[in-house]
């Protein structure tokens, strides 16, 4: 058992009982006489498998005695990791936001550099990286196989 | 015959046997490296081949996948890490021989046995595929909604540690799969208004994401560099290999075992869902109670990593049956492929035996192709693949991380396929700290409109009546395996407490 089992079991739940609840809009019953069940039909046995599976896990994580694990723990050495990880996601982002305003092989190239250098890359190594890698997605993908990265 | 003769010369054209060998070099790569599994490799390159020519896009897939597998023992025999998760029986023994500086044996045995294993492997899918294919024509949405049903069950039946986490995984994909247009009415669902979720949440883009951002995550998360750097130290002062090539005689003395195990791993690869790890860890360990030297299993025994490697490859001839046949995949990547030959405009099952026959020789032939490629690579880079491992794993990590934004962009030109990736990258990696195993979600997605759509469809041939999933005898046969396997924990632990009482 881990320590967010309870959380992540709420989560399902929740996730079970919005489709449920969408599911009632959607019409659970045949409209014509065929035999088809509804559009809802389907999310709404769904949901409740979800939901009730959810509720169980929770159920089990408040009733469970032994020792739970920690999903998110780390020691000493592993908390130095929690830069490059959010830096990653927040790189991510900003590919995202830049490939918005300027094309997408710049935005490409600025990510592995920032990348590279967030991950302590000298700037030989992240300048290098940035001009080949991109180099070959664009050489690949653009002249090769006529993909256009336009938003 | 004639057939046969016309795909092997579809096979053997210059462009591609070059997109197999590229594939096999990409895949070789993607397996030495620790964290890079085949099934992530296969969908970050699905992508790409959808831009040439099929035969050409599913030799490069086919080529990642084997070559992929069979590498990942490279480094479960080097640094004891698995590169891939069907390696890990082979790090039992290939570690321990690499310690005693016969590491170059053990990589030259891993080559051969696991091209080995895929042949047999591939042999049984070239001789029993088409039987299988013929019996299962007659199949109507009753038995596909029984088989899809079977095929979840399997696959959570292995699902991580919890099955109880397995099972949420797995039908919380099939629920994501009930977002867009109903399949029978057309009828929109849980779409927000947004006109991308009309087809629904594409499961290739999701692959992409929990296989690749989600694992590059996780792994930035639980990085140790006093481990990375041990392991480096370890490499090098290892440096020695040794001879690469067994003798004939210890090929012989293996050759009673490799081949029962590589028949029996070709059967568990055709069991929805147990994979190549399964296969090998039950090889292992069987081959060691036939053994003449069981003591030796364990502490570099050059048979028990003939065994474990054997197992791997077999299995895969046996997953491409079971997904060829009835369009239900035999593991993670087959389901990437089934996607992959969907966008082909190809729909596995029996009737593509029929519809698309030609393609279906085309690529039992280029898995054959495949294992004898990378058998020749395998063999001249054995010392050289050595080096592969000495690649930064931030190089790694920032490469997947554009990679996974280029392809899921290159499957529609969507951005909003990117935006579902980094979505399910990020879930992908919060199931992986909680617990959750990403595969049932993957395969709900993949299956969730099989179910449903074959589900309504038979009800509609009822009218309704819910009794013809047990008047159909193969419905009936799959849904009561369906609920045995269910249910088989507790089953199991029934009649163990049974026999503990008639023992006492």
């Amino acid at each position: 058992m881990q320590k967010s089992d309870t959380v992540s079991g709420g989560v399902f739940a929740a996730v079970g009982i919005f489709f449920i609840v969408g599911a009632f809009r959607l019409g659970v019953s045949s409209p014509t006489k065929d035999g088809v069940p509804g559009a809802g039909f389907f999310p709404l046995i769904l949901g409740a498998t979800v939901a009730f599976l959810g509720i169980l896990l929770i159920l089990k994580a408040v009733l469970y005695k032994g020792e739970k694990k920690a999903s998110f723990a780390m020691d000493a050495e592993q908390r130095a990791n929690l830069r490059p990880f959010f830096t990653t996601i927040a790189a991510l982002l900003g590919l995202f936001a830049v490939w918005h305003i300027v094309n997408f092989e710049a935005a490409a190239f600025l990510f592995a550099l920032v990348i590279n250098r967030l991950y302590r890359r000298s700037w030989l190594f992240s300048i290098l990286f940035s001009i080949v890698f991109v180099g070959i997605i664009y050489l690949m993908f653009v002249r090769l196989f006529h993909i256009q990265f336009e938003l | 015959m004639s057939e046969w003769i016309t795909g092997l010369t579809n096979v053997m054209q210059p462009g591609v046997v070059l997109f197999l060998f590229i594939g096999v070099m990409a895949g070789l790569i993607i397996g030495i490296l620790p964290g890079l599994s085949a099934t992530m490799g296969v969908a970050i390159l699905t992508p790409l081949t959808f831009y040439f020519e099929a035969t050409r896009g599913f030799a490069m897939l086919i080529g990642v996948w084997n070559a992929a597998i069979f590498a990942g023992g490279i480094s479960a025999i080097l640094i004891n890490t698995p590169g891939t998760p069907a390696s890990i029986a082979s790090s039992f023994d290939g570690y321990a021989l690499y310690r005693q500086g016969k590491g170059g044996l053990a990589l030259g045995v891993n080559v051969i046995y696991s091209a080995f294993g895929g042949i047999i492997g591939c042999l049984v899918l070239v001789f029993f595929s088409f039987q299988v294919a013929r019996f299962t024509i007659s199949f109507g949405p009753t038995e596909y909604f029984a088989l899809a049903f079977f095929g979840l069950t399997m696959m959570m039946a292995v699902a991580g540690d919890s099955m109880l986490k397995g099972l949420l995984s797995g039908f919380a994909g099939i629920l994501i799969s009930t977002v867009g247009l109903d399949p029978i009415l057309s009828v929109k669902r849980f779409t927000m208004g947004n006109i991308n979720l009309y087809d629904g949440v594409q499961f290739l883009p999701v692959m992409i994401g929990m296989f690749g951002i989600g694992e590059v995550l996780s792994q930035i998360f639980v990085h140790r560099p006093s481990e990375e750097a041990a392991e480096n130290e370890l490499r090098r002062t290892h440096l020695e290999l040794g001879r690469v090539l067994p003798t004939w005689k210890e090929m012989k003395a293996f050759s009673p075992l490799t081949t029962i195990f590589a028949f029996f791993s070709t059967i568990v690869g055709a069991v929805p869902a147990a994979g190549a790890d399964i296969a090998s860890i039950i090889s292992w360990g069987q081959a060691r109670k036939w053994s003449k030297r069981p003591e030796e299993y364990g502490k570099g025994s050059l048979e028990g990593l003939a065994v474990s490697t054997v197992a791997n490859n077999a299995v895969l001839g046996g997953a491409l049956t079971t997904m060829l046949t009835l369009g239900i995949p035999g593991d993670a990547v087959s389901a990437v492929l089934i996607g992959s030959l969907m966008m082909y405009g190809m729909q596995p099952g029996p009737k593509m035996f029929t519809e698309d026959k030609g393609f279906v020789i085309n690529i039992m032939l280029l898995m054959v192709l495949a294992n004898l490629a990378f058998m020749v690579i395998g063999l001249i880079t054995a010392k050289l693949s050595a080096k592969a491992l000495n690649v930064n794993q931030r190089t790694v990590w920032a490469s997947v991380c554009i990679l996974c934004v280029v392809g899921a962009f290159a499957l529609n030109s969507s951005f909003f396929d990117v935006g579902v990736m980094f979505a399910a990258g990020l879930v992908g990696f919060v199931f992986k700290r909680c617990g959750y195993a990403p595969g049932p979600f993957i395969l709900g997605l993949l299956l969730g409109g099989m179910l449903e759509g074959n589900l309504r469809r038979a009800l509609v041939m009822s009218q309704g009546d819910v009794s013809i999933f047990f008047t159909r005898p193969v419905s009936c046969i799959l849904l009561v395996f369906t609920v045995l396997t269910f249910f088989w924990p507790v089953i199991k632990g029934m009649l163990f407490r049974k026999k503990r009482i008639d023992g006492m």
